[in-house]
C-alpha cells in the first residue's frame, strides 16, 4: 500500500517534471553567421540554416536582420525563421570588414557567455561583405561545412595558425598579446578563399597580413605540422620542403632583457626539385637558403608589428612571465625599445624516393 | 497381464482407511491377492498402476513371492531380489509409498506389517545436448527432468564422498523431491544453513519447476533482477560446486540453480573456461559492452535527440535529421514503438513452434522494418539502432537476464525523455543502488565490484589464466580458500604468494 | 543513552574510507574553484591549493587523535568533553551543518543544470527525485551508502582522462614566475579552497562504522593526498588553459574546459559531463543526509529511517527559496566559512579539549 504512494508521484513527475525539449527537425541549427556594421550602432546580421534534403543533399538558408545589439538581432531573425532557432549547431562566424575595425569583443563575449556554443567555433573577418560570404552556393554538403573545412584543412596543414573561439579569448584576455583571425574573401558566388591573417590591437583589426607571410606568421606564432615552401636557389633550381614541421622558442636574453631571443627549428621533406640531382650539398643549400629567408621574412615581420604596436606572438606575455616582478605598464614603453634574434634551424631529413 | 491384475479385485477389507477410500477413486489404483504356492501364506499386492514398472513386477518381483519361502514378511528381504525391501508398521506412510511408486504388499497373518518393494517405473527422457547454455567447445550433456539421473551426471563429475546430497520433499501437492548440493570442507556452513532454512520454509502447493523454487527463496523477490542461477549444464554445476557454491536440484527441472550469484555470473557464460584466457576475456569483454550498449543505445538516442542536438557530430547531423524528417512521432514515440515491435517478435517467435518462429523473426524483422521505415513511422537510423540493441541483448549467456535487460530499457527509455543524458544517469542511479542493496543469500549481488575485492576480480570482467586462480571465491567465505596445493604450484613455477 | 556498539555485518572495510572521503571531497567544488583562488594567487594558485592539501593532513591527524581517545564519533567526544545535556547541544549544530552542507550542493549543481543544459528545469520536481533516491539508498543501510561512494568516485573517474585534450591546448609559461605572489595572498587563497576541499570530517561520524579504525588512518590520507593531487594538477592545467582574465570570467571553468574536448562521435564533451557529474554529487548528497539523520538518532534517538524522512522534507521546502545566483553564492560562500571554521578552529580546539579531560579524568 505504501508504494501506491509513489505512483501519483511519478504521474506528476512526467505531466509536469519535464524540460523544453529541441527535437533535432524540429528546430532550426544555425550553423554559421555574419556580422556587419551598417552604419553607427546598427548592424546587419545573416544567420545560415542548412536544411538537409531527403537526397541526402543540403540547401542553405539565409535570414538576414538589422539591430542595435546581438540579442535583437536574433529575436528579429526569429521571426523569420519556420522554426525555433538553436545556437548549439554554430560553426562559423565572420565579422565584416567594418565592424573589425570598430571592435567584435562584445559578439565574442556573448558568445563565451552562452553555454550553448561550442569553444571550437571558427571565428573569421571577411575582405568586402561578410553577409555575402554566407549566401553562396559552396557544394552539396552546405556552405557553413564549407567554411568550416576550409578553415579547418587550413590550420592543419597549411599556413593559417591555430585560432578559434577559445584562442581568440584567450589571446584577447591575455595581458601582452593580440589576437588574430583568419580573413575570408569571396571571389564569386561559389568560390571563398582565405585571402590574409587579420591581425587585431585588442579587438579591433588594424592589419591584414597577406597570404605569403603567413607561413612565417605561423613559424613564430604557431606550431607547423604538415606546412610546405617553396625555396629559390636561382635560376632553374628550385626546391619545394613539404611536411614541415616546425616548434619555435622564445626566450628574453637574459644579458639584455630588452632582446628577443626567438628559435625556430623546422623539420621537412623535400620531394620535388627541378635541378638535376639532389645531392647532400643541395640539401645542405637548400637549408642555408630556407634558414636566411626565415630569418629575414619573420625579423620583417616582428619589426612590423613593432612599428604597428600590435603584438600577436605575445612578447608582452613572455615578458610577464619570464621577468620577475615585470611591472606591466611599462610594457608600451619597452616594447618600443625591444631588439630581436631570430635564430633558424632547418632540417632537411628526407629527399624523396629516388637520387 | 490384466489377466492376473484383475482376477480377485473384489476381496476388499472390511474397513478401510482414509487413504484407501481418496485411492480407490482413482482407476490406476489396484489392488490383488495372491497365494503363495509353498507356504499357501495368502498376501495381497496394493499399488498403483501408472506408477509402476510392470515388468519388475512381473518379472522381478511376482515370481519369487509366489514360487520362494514365504511365511512372514520378513522373508520378503530374502526372498525377493530387490535392494529397496522395507517393512514398516507406519499406517501414515502408506500413501507417500504407494504414491511414490512403490508395491504394498500385506500379509493376512501380519495385519500390522506392510513391506514395501521399489517398483518405480522411470520414464527418463535421454541426454541431450543444452539447448539454451548451446557451447560449441565443452561437454554435450545437459540436464533433464529425472532428479536421479541429475544427480548420477554431477556426481559422476565429482565422485568424491565430500560431495554431499541433502533430499528435501517441497510442495504440499506435489511432493517435489529437492536435492541441495554441497562440497562439505569447501562450502561455508552459513550460506548451507541459510540454503536449507530457506528451502525447509517453502509453503507452497504445487512446485514443477526450478524457478519456482527460485521465486520462492530469493532475497528480493520484488526485484527484476534473477538472484540465482539456473543452468543446464552438469559441468557447470560441478564447477561451481568446487568453488564453493551451492547448487539446487529440483525434480522435474532440468535447470538446477546454483546459489549464491553475482551479477557478473550471468553474463560470463560457462564456455569461457573452455577457451583460452585471452579470448574468453575479450568475449567477455565483448559481452559486458554489449549489455551496455543494449541498455543504453535507444535511451541515448532518444536524449540526444530531444534534447542535446548539439552532440552530435556535424557530419552525423545531416544523416539523422534527414532520417527524422518525415516521422511525424517525437522521438520518444518512435523508440518505444521499435522497441514494443521488437518485444512483440520476439514474444511470437518464442510462443510459436520453432520453425514457425524463425519465420516470424524473419518476416518480422524484415517487413514491418523496411515498411515502417518506407511508411515514414520510424526513421531507419533508429531501425538499426534498435535492431542492434536487440541483438546485444541476446549475447547475454543467461536467458534470464537478457530478459531483465530488455525489461530495463524501458524506465531508461522514460527518463531519457523526461531529462534527457541527466535522466539517463539518473535512471542509472536507480539502478545502481537496487543493484548495491541486491544480496543473493545474503552475500552482496554487486561483488567483486562492491565490495571492490581485487581477488575476485581475476574471474570478472575477465578471466585470467587458471595458474593465477588458486583461491575460490572470496565472497563466498569458503572454509578452504586454496582450490589446489599451492606448494605444486610453486614447485613447478614461481608464481603466487 | 543510544550508543550501541554496531554490529560487525554492518561495518565497512578500512580501505573504503578512503572512497568515502574522496568521493565526499569531489563534488560541486571542482567545477569551478579556480577562479576563486586564482582571484588572490593569480599564477601561483596551484600552491594555495598544495598547502590547504598538507594542512588538512594535519586536520586528518587531529580527527583521528580525538576520535582514539573517546573511541567513538563526535558526539561521543562532545559528550566526553563537555557532558551529555551541553554534548548532545553542540552536536545538534551539525544536523543543521550538514543539512546545509547536502543544501548547497544539490542547489549548486541544479544552478549549474539550469545555465548549462535546461534552463527551466523545475527545482522542485528534481530535488523531489534525488531525495526519493537517496531515500532509497539510505534506507539500503550504510553499506549502501558507502556503496555509492565508491561507484561515485570510480564510475566517473573517466572524466578526468578527458582533460588530456586540453593539455593541447595548454600553456604552461602561464604559470611562471612561481611565487610572484605575496605569502598572504596565496594563504587567502587556500582558505578559498574550503568550499572544494571540506567533506573529509565525515570521518568523525562514521568512525563506529570501520571495521579497523587504526588501518582506515593511512587509506584516509592517502585520500586527502590523491584529491589534493588532484585538484593541484587541475588547477595547473586550468591556468594554463585560460588566460588570467579568462579565466576570472569563468564561473565554472572546469566544464568551459571541457567545452573544447571533441571526439569523433561527441561533438560537445560538457553535456555528458554536466549528466555524469549528477553521480558524482549523488554520493556528497547521500553522506551529509545519512550523517544528519545519523546524528538525530544520537541526540534525539529518533529513528533515523523518519529522520532521513524529516531533513529531505525540510530539504525540498527550503530548496525552493533560494532562487537566483546571489543566493546560491551566498549560499556557498557561508557553507565554505562553516566547513573552514569546523574543520580548521573547530577541530584542534576540540583536540585539546578532549586531551585535557582526558587528563583530568585519569587524575
Amino acid at each position: 500500500m505504501k508504494k501506491l504512494f509513489f505512483i501519483p508521484i511519478f504521474l506528476m513527475l512526467f505531466t509536469t517534471g519535464c524540460v523544453p525539449k529541441s527535437i533535432i527537425d524540429d528546430i532550426n541549427i544555425e550553423a554559421a553567421s555574419a556580422f556587419d556594421e551598417l552604419e553607427d550602432d546598427t548592424f546587419i546580421g545573416t544567420v545560415l540554416i542548412q536544411e538537409y534534403l531527403p537526397d541526402q543533399s543540403t540547401e542553405n538558408k539565409t535570414f538576414t536582420a538589422t539591430a542595435n545589439l546581438r540579442r535583437d538581432l536574433l529575436l528579429n531573425i526569429q521571426r523569420q525563421s519556420s522554426e525555433p532557432l538553436h545556437l548549439g549547431g554554430l560553426m562559423v562566424t565572420i565579422f565584416g570588414d567594418k565592424l573589425a575595425d570598430r571592435g567584435i569583443i562584445d559578439f565574442v563575449d556573448n558568445y563565451q557567455r552562452d553555454p550553448s556554443i561550442g569553444a571550437r567555433n571558427f571565428l573569421a573577418t571577411s575582405s568586402g561583405s561578410a553577409l555575402q560570404i554566407l549566401k553562396g552556393e559552396y557544394g552539396p554538403r552546405g556552405n557553413s561545412d564549407y567554411l568550416n573545412n576550409l578553415i579547418e584543412h587550413n590550420m592543419r596543414y597549411r599556413d593559417l595558425p591555430e585560432t578559434n573561439l577559445h584562442i581568440f579569448i584567450r589571446d584577447y584576455y591575455t595581458k601582452g598579446k593580440d589576437p588574430y583571425l583568419p580573413e575570408l574573401r569571396q571571389i564569386n558566388n561559389k568560390e571563398v578563399e582565405i585571402s590574409g591573417l587579420s591581425l587585431f590591437k585588442k579587438d579591433r583589426e588594424v592589419h591584414v597580413l597577406p597570404t605569403e607571410k603567413m607561413f612565417f606568421f605561423k613559424l613564430l606564432a604557431d606550431r607547423h605540422s604538415n606546412g610546405s615552401f617553396k625555396v629559390d636557389l636561382g635560376i632553374d633550381k628550385e626546391a619545394e620542403i613539404k611536411s614541415i614541421a616546425s616548434k619555435r622558442k622564445i626566450k628574453l636574453s637574459k644579458k639584455y632583457p630588452s632582446q628577443v631571443v626567438i628559435h625556430i627549428k623546422i623539420k621537412g621533406v623535400i620531394p620535388e626539385y627541378t635541378g638535376d640531382k639532389i645531392t647532400p650539398q643541395i640539401v645542405k643549400e637548400v637549408e642555408k637558403a630556407l634558414e636566411k629567408e626565415v630569418n629575414k621574412e619573420c625579423l620583417s615581420l616582428v619589426k612590423q608589428f613593432q612599428e604597428q604596436g600590435i603584438d600577436p606572438i605575445g612578447f608582452g606575455f613572455y615578458h610577464r612571465k619570464q621577468i620577475r616582478g615585470y611591472d606591466f605598464k611599462k610594457w608600451e614603453e619597452d616594447y618600443k625599445r625591444l631588439t630581436f634574434k631570430i635564430k633558424t634551424d632547418v632540417n632537411i631529413v628526407e629527399t624523396g624516393v629516388v637520387e | 497381464m490384466k489377466r492376473w491384475l484383475n482376477k480377485k479385485q473384489n476381496e476388499t477389507k472390511p474397513n478401510k482407511a482414509d487413504w484407501e477410500k481418496t485411492l480407490e477413486k482413482s482407476n490406476d489404483f489396484t489392488r490383488s491377492n495372491y497365494i503363495n504356492q509353498k507356504s499357501n501364506v495368502h498376501f495381497c499386492l496394493t499399488f498403483i498402476a501408472t506408477l509402476v514398472d510392470e515388468q519388475i513386477i512381473q518379472q522381478g518381483v511376482l515370481p519369487y513371492l509366489l514360487e520362494g519361502e514365504l511365511k512372514t514378511l520378513e522373508d520378503i528381504k530374502k526372498t525377493v531380489p530387490s535392494a529397496d525391501v522395507e517393512i514398516s508398521n507406519d499406517q501414515t506412510v502408506i500413501d507417500k509409498k504407494i504414491l511414490n511408486g512403490y508395491i504394498m504388499l500385506t500379509i493376512d497373518s501380519e495385519p500390522e506389517h506392510f513391506a514395501f518393494i521399489a517398483t518405480q517405473k522411470e520414464i527418463v527422457r535421454s541426454l541431450s545436448p543444452p539447448e539454451i547454455e548451446f557451447s560449441v567447445i565443452g561437454p554435450k550433456e545437459a540436464f533433464v527432468e529425472s532428479l536421479g539421473q541429475n544427480l548420477n551426471l554431477i556426481r559422476k563429475r565429482l565422485p568424491v564422498k565430500e560431495l554431499i546430497i541433502e533430499e528435501y520433499t517441497l510442495g504440499s501437492l506435489s511432493q517435489t523431491k529437492v536435492a541441495v548440493l554441497y562440497m562439505e570442507g569447501i562450502t561455508n556452513e552459513d550460506n548451507i544453513n541459510t540454503v536449507k532454512q530457506r528451502i525447509s520454509e517453502v509453503e507452497f502447493d504445487a512446485i514443477t519447476d526450478s524457478s519456482y523454487i527460485v521465486q520462492l527463496i530469493s532475497d528480493n523477490s520484488n526485484s527484476p533482477f534473477p538472484q540465482l542461477l539456473d543452468t543446464e549444464r552438469p559441468d557447470r554445476i560441478a564447477g561451481i560446486l568446487a568453488e564453493g557454491k551451492i547448487a539446487i536440484v529440483v525434480d522435474g527441472s532440468p535447470h538446477v540453480l546454483i546459489a549464491p550469484t553475482t551479477l557478473i555470473e550471468f553474463f560470463s557464460s560457462f564456455e569461457d573456461y573452455f577457451l583460452n584466457w585471452i579470448l574468453a576475456s575479450f568475449f567477455r569483454l565483448i559481452r559486458g559492452c554489449a549489455v551496455l550498449f543494449s541498455l543504453l543505445v535507444t535511451p541515448i538516442y532518444v536524449a540526444v535527440l530531444s534534447y542535446h542536438y548539439e552532440l552530435i557530430p556535424k557530419d552525423l547531423l545531416g544523416t539523422l535529421v534527414t532520417s527524422r524528417r518525415q516521422i511525424p512521432l517525437p522521438p520518444i514515440l518512435e523508440a518505444l514503438f521499435l522497441e514494443l515491435t521488437i518485444e512483440l517478435l520476439r514474444e511470437a517467435g518464442a510462443r510459436l513452434p520453432t520453425k514457425v518462429g524463425q519465420t516470424i523473426g524473419i518476416v518480422g524483422g524484415i517487413v514491418i522494418g523496411t515498411a515502417s521505415v518506407e511508411a515514414g513511422l520510424t526513421s531507419n537510423v533508429l531501425l538499426i539502432i534498435v535492431a542492434l540493441a536487440a541483438l546485444a541483448s541476446f549475447t547475454t549467456p543467461v536467458y534470464k537476464m537478457g530478459n531483465t535487460i530488455r525489461l530495463l530499457r524501458f524506465p531508461f527509455l522514460i527518463f531519457a525523455e523526461l531529462w534527457g543524458l541527466l535522466g539517463i544517469v539518473f535512471a542509472f542511479c536507480i539502478m545502481l543502488t537496487h543493484l548495491i542493496r541486491l544480496t543473493s543469500l545474503g552475500r552482496p549481488f554487486l561483488e567483486p565490484f562492491y565490495p571492490p575485492r581485487a581477488t575476485d576480480l581475476k574471474d570478472a570482467f575477465i578471466r585470467l589464466p587458471f595458474n593465477k586462480q588458486t583461491l575460490r571465491p572470496l565472497f563466498l567465505r569458503t572454509k578452504n580458500r586454496t582450490r589446489y596445493n599451492k606448494k605444486k604450484a610453486t614447485e613447478k613455477k614461481d608464481i603466487d604468494e | 543513552m543510544p550508543n550501541l556498539p554496531i554490529e560487525d555485518r554492518f561495518k565497512i572495510s578500512p580501505f573504503l574510507v578512503f572512497y568515502m572521503i574522496t568521493s565526499m571531497q569531489i563534488g560541486i567544488g571542482v567545477l569551478g574553484y579556480q577562479r576563486l583562488i586564482a582571484q588572490y594567487a593569480n599564477e601561483d594558485a596551484w600552491i594555495s591549493v598544495l598547502i590547504a592539501g598538507s594542512l588538512i593532513h594535519i586536520i586528518v591527524w587531529m580527527m583521528y587523535k580525538i576520535m582514539e581517545t573517546v573511541d567513538g564519533d563526535l558526539v561521543t567526544a562532545h559528550i566526553y568533553v563537555a557532558g551529555n545535556f551541553i554534548g548532545k547541544l553542540l552536536s545538534t549544530f551539525f544536523v543543521f551543518y550538514f543539512f546545509t552542507y547536502s543544501l548547497t550542493i544539490l542547489r549548486s549543481y541544479l544552478e549549474v543544470i539550469q545555465v548549462w543544459m535546461f534552463p527551466t528545469m523545475s527545482i522542485f520536481w528534481f530535488t523531489l527525485a534525488y531525495l526519493l533516491l537517496c531515500i532509497y539508498i539510505i534506507y539500503g543501510g550504510f553499506r549502501t551508502v558507502v556503496g555509492i561512494a565508491f561507484f561515485g568516485i570510480v564510475l566517473p573517474a573517466y572524466l578526468f582522462l578527458i582533460f588530456g585534450f586540453n593539455l593541447k591546448f595548454a600553456n604552461f609559461e602561464h604559470l611562471l614566475p612561481i611565487l610572484d605572489n605575496s605569502f598572504k595572498d596565496i594563504l587567502l587563497g587556500s582558505y578559498h579552497m574550503s568550499l572544494t576541499f571540506i567533506g573529509f570530517e565525515i570521518v568523525l561520524f562514521f568512525y563506529p562504522f570501520i571495521k579497523n579504525p587504526q588501518k582506515s588512518k593511512k587509506w584516509a590520507h592517502l585520500a586527502i593526498l590523491t584529491t589534493t593531487l588532484l585538484y593541484t594538477g587541475l588547477m595547473m592545467l586550468t591556468l594554463s588553459f585560460f588566460s588570467e582574465e579568462q579565466l576570472r570570467k569563468s564561473i565554472w571553468a572546469t566544464l568551459t574546459m571541457w567545452k573544447i574536448v571533441q571526439m569523433p562521435f561527441v561533438e560537445r564533451f560538457e553535456y555528458i559531463g554536466i549528466a555524469t557529474w549528477s553521480l558524482v554529487i549523488l554520493p556528497n548528497f547521500c553522506i551529509s543526509l545519512w550523517v544528519a539523520s545519523r546524528l538525530l538518532k544520537r541526540i534525539f534517538n529518533l529513528q533515523q529511517k523518519k529522520g532521513v524522512f524529516l531533513i529531505s522534507i525540510t530539504n525540498l521546502i527550503v530548496i525552493n527559496f533560494i532562487d537566483t545566483r546571489e543566493q546560491v553564492g551566498l549560499i556557498n560562500d557561508y557553507t565554505g566559512k562553516a566547513g573552514f571554521i569546523f574543520t580548521f578552529l573547530y577541530i584542534p580546539l576540540l583536540l585539546v579539549m578532549v586531551l585535557i579531560v582526558k587528563k583530568v579524568k585519569k587524575k
